[in-house]
């Protein structure tokens, strides 16, 4: 996995440990050591992705994590984050608490340690803290809720009680995966008021989105003033993990501008009903972006489709509006796209594109024309290579214009 | 009391027990894909973009020709695969892929009955 940078850029080195998580790595700033962050998941999401995603990122930057599982096998735990394109390497360390519920003789190895007996409180503790002492950056456990169903709320509070201090002392941190079974609100609550950061992730079902989606509840960590926490949309995909999820971005604009250019460049597996180059209904394509995944959804710039334009604008939550920079005369024909399509006031990025041809007017004359707004942003595009370009297909845009944009438009809708 | 998504999966799964009916998916009239039974080699939001897209021309067009009533369904048919979008209420549209070799009326009764169940849903 690339290193995550997140949509501004900053590396992600000087913090450690980090979810590896777009959004939560922006908004946290990674998990600093000596704390304790709770991952509260209802039971029809699951949070064992997190975990995985978690983990990996970790120790792919060469911090020590140690996993202390009870919820299946090592064998199974590996082979389903590899599913998930997160192979386990050295610096992944495994508490077997499982394979002696089951009956099943697991042998000890460097990298697996085993509880011989789950069922003796005094075993899992005395051994899962002996082990963060040796030098872990990171401590995962999952499901810390099956610890209070395996023995009780007041043996879970006290297990952290001590995980807190181990990991102060010891400077290192801790992650644990708690799915809410609609257990007594006191006891989870007396759990929460315990940890520093508490996450949530649930399902959601507005309007027409069905979806899963994550919020940080609580962080200790951010000032107060920063903490602009929003729900955010997610996917766990096989391969690839949690991204951050946006189920509908508009892309529009006057015909010939670029729109299927756009979305061709951007995505990696866009489709288009096309005749002859121009597009008739719609072109669609994922985006994938720094840990962010976006569904495009391209409209025909021709008048004589503008019947379909509100039906796709619908349920949009942005907008990338395309432009020929050469053609200003198109320019209210890009705006009254934006009225048509009922996307107005949404955030947008207008792409100014075939900025290098001749005729292409400059960022603040295509600003003027458009009255656009100073806080819209606006972004230049160019052909990859313009000997290349067939008026019958997608032109492939240079990637450093796409990035910019989809970066530009991320940032607004999170 | 069940989620509206594992309502609309029933029904999606009892339609699935009528002989012919390969796959089915229940869409947003404006192309973002809810709850589906669907083969894993299909992606479900190029599928759901692309039916939305059909329905959506389809009632223009038939609009344009003087049609007084609502569009009721869209039939795309290959050799081998026919697809079906039949209006759930205003917001969804329910989507089947059939074999076309098979009892086609009764798969239309059936997926007429079920669009009626998911509109119901959808308004809870």
């Amino acid at each position: 996995m690339a290193e995550f940078k997140g949509l501004d850029g900053v590396s992600d080195k000087d913090f450690d440990p980090y979810f590896g998580i777009a959004k939560l790595d922006e908004q946290l700033k990674g998990i600093p050591s000596k704390k304790i962050v709770l991952i509260s998941a209802s039971p029809s999401v699951g949070n064992e992705v997190f975990g995985y995603q978690i983990i990996h990122k970790n120790i792919t930057s060469g911090v020590k994590v140690l996993v202390f599982l009870n919820r299946t096998s090592p064998q199974s735990y590996l082979t389903d984050m590899k599913e998930y394109d997160f192979p386990a390497n050295d610096n992944l360390f495994i508490i077997d608490a499982y394979s002696g519920i089951t009956g099943i003789k697991s042998d000890e190895t460097d990298h697996i340690k085993v509880i011989s007996n789950p069922y003796d409180k005094e075993e899992v503790k005395t051994k899962v803290i002996k082990e963060i002492g040796n030098g872990y950056g990171l401590l995962v456990i999952d499901s810390f809720s099956l610890l209070a169903d395996f023995f009780d709320f007041s043996f879970a509070a006290s297990f952290m009680n001590d995980i807190k201090q181990e990991i102060v002392s010891s400077d290192s941190a801790a992650v644990l995966l708690f799915t809410d079974w609609g257990y007594e609100k006191q006891n989870v609550d007396k759990l929460l008021s315990n940890v520093n950061s508490t996450i949530e992730v649930k399902g959601i079902e507005k309007r027409v989105i069905f979806g899963q989606y994550f919020a940080v509840l609580k962080c200790d960590w951010v000032e107060e003033k920063q903490q602009t926490f929003s729900s955010v949309l997610f996917k766990a995909i096989k391969p690839g993990g949690i991204k951050v999820y946006f189920p509908k971005i508009l892309v529009t604009g006057p015909t010939d501008a670029g729109k299927s250019s756009f979305i061709h460049s951007a995505s990696k597996n866009a489709v288009s009903v096309d005749k002859l180059g121009g597009t008739i209904a719609l072109d669609h394509g994922t985006v994938d972006f720094q840990g962010y995944r976006a569904d495009l959804f391209g409209t025909p710039g021709q008048e004589r489709f503008d019947p379909l334009l509100k039906m796709l604008g619908g349920e949009a939550i942005g907008v990338f509006l395309v432009v020929d920079s050469t053609k200003p005369e198109q320019f209210p024909r890009a705006v009254e796209m934006l009225r048509k399509t009922e996307t107005y006031g949404l955030p947008v990025v207008v792409i100014a594109n075939k900025a290098d041809l001749n005729g292409a007017l400059k960022k603040e004359e295509i600003r003027e024309k458009l009255h656009l707004d100073s806080a819209i942003i606006l972004v230049q595009t160019v052909a990859e290579d313009l000997s290349k370009v067939d008026p019958n297909e997608p032109t492939k845009l240079k990637e450093a214009g796409i990035n910019e944009a989809l970066s530009a438009l991320f940032k607004q809708l999170t | 009391m069940a989620t509206k998504s594992e309502q609309l999966k029933s029904v999606l799964q009892r339609l699935s027990t009528v002989g012919g009916i390969k796959a089915s998916a229940v869409i947003s009239a404006n192309g973002l894909p809810m709850v589906s039974l669907m083969p894993e080699d299909v992606d479900p939001n190029t599928f759901a973009a692309m039916l939305a897209s059909m329905v959506g021309s389809a009632e223009t067009a038939i609009k344009s020709l003087g049609a007084k009533n609502t569009l009721e369904r869209v039939v795309a048919e290959s050799k081998d695969i026919r697809v079906v979008a039949v209006q759930a209420g205003t917001d969804a549209i329910l989507t089947i892929m059939i074999d076309p070799n098979t009892n086609y009326g009764l798969i239309l009764l059936e997926s007429s009955k079920a669009s009626n169940e998911i509109a119901g849903i959808m308004k809870q």
